[in-house]
């Protein structure tokens, strides 16, 4: 069930939103505790770890692993910036150590690959062609080479952890607005939860 | 030593300034005794922390080369060493206040079960204290530091009346403790050191849930601003930052007369004269302290002479079981943040249970459940290697309704495993390194095995989708960082290291205040206890001192 609509059940007084009504203490508490800066945004970008070339292998890979839906995917989220920095840190001593290799060689085999199945780089693929091999990656047991099934483990858990952390993919797509000045924790006030019955018809039975 | 000749003689010097260093400080100088403390580290700043920083800002930050503070010491300063095969992982935090600055608050009174435990169950040696004689203390402390909880009183979990307002279950924890009421197992509100209301002067949580980035506001314990602040106000307590401890230094009549120590930043030795030695450095450090305190008169260490120290570690062994709630399926955002960690607590309840085939206790924590995480945890744990729009859309459906149980058994104490220093390895002071080798026993896999399956039970129960995992799996050793039993207490001196007031059997101007003193384990999370006895054995050190007998 979604239910949208309702009046937030964890009203979360907001001293900036509603200074007048907001008791002292959560202003106490903002004073002492400040929300942090925006993200900087807009600033030129240039990878670290991967070539103009493996950069858009990358960002195609991470956008056809978190598409744009209803809300934006893994590349208007810079998914992509998050793995290059990932894979720079590993290869600065700072992260698995076989991850750049892994990267490295995934992506030029990725591109071989797809060149092979469809004429064109990863990138240059058409998303139904680029879902099609991943498939291939993702099957158990994967139907392709471990070069194509390594890079598409790593890729997907990188992805995963920048598109979730991103902005874009907590705010958007999950509607995250936590780490708040709350003056009370209300706790779960649905009825249906707080007299679910484990015998019921959602229970065991 | 020239310093140490010509320094002046403290009454007491305390090593280490965390949960237990902080506290026997506190008493000692409610008593007006004065107090050198050393601290591996520095004083925390709490305005730096980030506990209001969200992942994407934490990672630019990180690009930048920006850190949050570091509560937790790099091993590679400080190694310590593990047999081959056999991992352990252990945490620690040089600076003042120690964990406390970042701990998981969970504050639970030990009851008679666990202290009588032992001997009851015949698999350890008498705890010398029961519950009568630490309630006073459990009292004193919740009421100095602010424990939130419910009003549930029973044989494995004692009632106080000193809890702040409980807070209320989110939707997940709701539904999980009717499942576990279901089955006959009481879920009860979490007690926790965190400020449901204003306390002690100190503002209430906000309920940003990021404790464990460091609480800006001290809306929960810590022992900097709790107790090393008000013992400094008082003129008594004088601290030494970055002062890493090695030895206690004994005289010829074996009584300790100091502490050695190194500065930590130009790696100079430096000594301190004491009367008495409070050793308060955290379990796995007091141990190495005390061991590395070898003399003519000490040759296998202080308080060792009966073969004791170091051995007998024990904690808890803990894994984290996972399901989705189809209720919860697509519910949308809910601000599950709180007081950070869970709200509700499953106390131990086998002990009602006839055909075990071990012995001792578990408890169940809840904490992650619902939005508290990111969506990457969420998807981490949907199986398979699902990608495209579907994932997405399953992800974002299961992002409330995740279900966490984490069950804590406790680890019995045995002889074999211990900690040691490696005479041929040193740290960059020339001081020998530890050794920590722990494995689990059969009793500890019998208990994991049932562990898994009462957790399986309520996530059935709870009609929840689970996350497939293997009946024997569990952290490895030191995850849950609560370790004891290295200088343990007893009325033996034979088969323990202190006395029942955490006083060295054999060097009598020594005490040990830390989790290393408890005789076994049990299934809780030991601050309560360690601020209870440390609180305690400051009151009787301060009683030794005034009364000339020390």
């Amino acid at each position: 069930m979604t239910d949208n609509t309702r009046v937030p059940r964890r009203r979360a007084l907001q001293v900036l939103a509603a200074a007048a009504a907001a008791p002292a203490v959560a202003e106490g508490a903002r004073a002492l505790h400040p929300l942090a800066p925006p993200q900087a945004g807009g600033a030129a970008w240039s990878p670290r770890f991967f070539t103009a070339d493996e950069t858009a292998a990358v960002e195609a890979l991470a956008e056809a692993i978190i598409p744009e839906t209803d809300t934006p995917g893994a590349s208007a989220a810079n998914v992509h910036q998050y793995i290059d920095w990932m894979v720079g840190r590993a290869e600065a001593g700072d992260g698995p150590a076989d991850l750049p290799g892994v990267m490295r060689a995934g992506l030029a085999w990725l591109d071989r690959r797809s060149a092979a199945l469809y004429g064109r780089r990863f990138a240059a693929a058409a998303a139904s062609e680029q879902a099609a091999l991943l498939a291939r990656l993702a099957a158990d047991p994967p139907r392709e080479e471990a070069a194509g099934v390594s890079l598409f483990r790593e890729a997907r858990r990188l992805t995963i952890a920048g598109y979730y952390r991103s902005e874009i993919g907590m705010r958007r797509e999950l509607g995250y607005a936590g780490k708040q000045y709350l003056t009370e924790f209300e706790g779960c006030t649905h009825e249906h939860h707080l007299n679910w019955d484990p015998d019921g018809p959602e229970g065991r039975g | 030593m020239e310093i140490l000749q010509r320094g002046p003689v403290h009454d007491v010097v305390v090593i280490g300034s965390g949960a237990s260093g902080a506290m026997a400080a506190h008493a000692l100088v409610e008593h007006g005794v004065r107090v050198l403390m050393l601290d591996a580290g520095w004083k925390f700043d709490r305005s730096e922390s980030w506990a209001h920083v969200l992942p994407f800002e934490a990672d630019r930050r990180r690009r930048e080369g920006e850190a949050p503070p570091r509560y937790r010491l790099d091993d590679r300063e400080q190694p310590y060493l593990t047999p081959e095969g056999r991992p352990f992982q252990l945490w620690r935090t040089w600076g003042w206040g120690g964990k406390t600055n970042v701990w998981g608050r969970v504050s639970l009174r030990m009851s008679d079960l666990d202290f009588a435990g032992p001997e009851r169950e015949g698999w350890g040696i008498p705890w010398p204290i029961r519950y009568a004689d630490i309630a006073p203390y459990y009292d004193r402390v919740e009421q100095l530091i602010g424990v939130t909880g419910g009003d549930d009183d029973s044989d494995s979990l004692p009632g106080s009346r000193h809890h702040l307002p409980p807070v209320r279950p989110r939707c997940a924890e709701v539904i999980l403790s009717r499942a576990a009421g279901r089955l006959g197992i009481p879920a009860v509100p979490i007690r926790r050191a965190v400020l449901t209301r204003p306390h002690g002067g100190r503002p209430a949580c906000h309920y940003c849930g990021s404790c464990g980035s460091g609480c800006r506001t001290a809306s929960f314990f810590n022992a900097t601003d709790y107790l090393l602040m008000p013992a400094l106000e008082t003129g008594r307590l004088e601290i030494v930052s970055g002062a890493v401890a090695a030895r206690v230094l004994t005289g010829d009549d074996g009584r300790a007369d100091g502490v050695q120590y190194f500065e930590r930043e130009s790696g100079a030795e430096r000594a301190v004269r004491a009367r008495t030695v409070v050793v308060a450095a955290s379990a796995m450090d007091s141990t190495r302290i005390l061991l590395n305190s070898k003399s003519r008169r000490h040759p296998a260490g202080l308080g060792n002479g009966n073969d004791q120290l170091g051995r007998h570690y024990c904690e808890q062994v803990r894994f984290h079981r996972y399901g989705f709630l189809p209720q919860l399926f697509g519910q949308g955002y809910t601000n599950d943040d709180g007081i950070g960690g869970g709200h509700v607590y499953i106390p131990r309840f086998n002990h009602r249970l006839g055909g075990l085939d071990y012995v001792g206790g578990f408890g169940i924590q809840l904490w992650g459940s619902g939005c508290q995480t990111t969506g990457v945890n969420v998807a981490g744990l949907l199986p398979g290697h699902e990608f495209g729009a579907g994932f997405k859309r399953r992800v974002r459906e299961r992002y409330p309704a995740l279900a966490a149980l984490h069950p804590y058994g406790e680890i019995l104490p045995r002889p074999d495993n211990r900690v040691t220093v490696d005479e041929a390895r040193t740290d960059r002071y020339g001081v020998p390194l530890m050794k920590i080798d722990v494995t689990f026993g059969d009793n500890e896999r019998r208990m994991v095995r049932h562990m898994h399956e009462v957790a399986d039970e309520i996530l059935h129960t709870a009609g929840a989708e689970t996350v497939p995992s293997s009946p024997g799996e569990h952290d490895p050793p030191g995850a849950a960082i609560h370790e004891h039993g290295t200088v343990r207490m007893g009325d033996d001196p034979a088969l323990s290291v202190l006395n029942r007031f955490n006083q060295l059997h054999e060097v009598d101007n020594v005490l040990v205040v830390d989790g290393s003193s408890f005789t076994s384990a049990s299934e809780k999370n030991p601050t309560l206890t360690i601020l209870a006895l440390a609180w305690r054995a400051g009151d009787y050190l301060a009683d030794e001192l005034r009364s000339g007998r020390l």
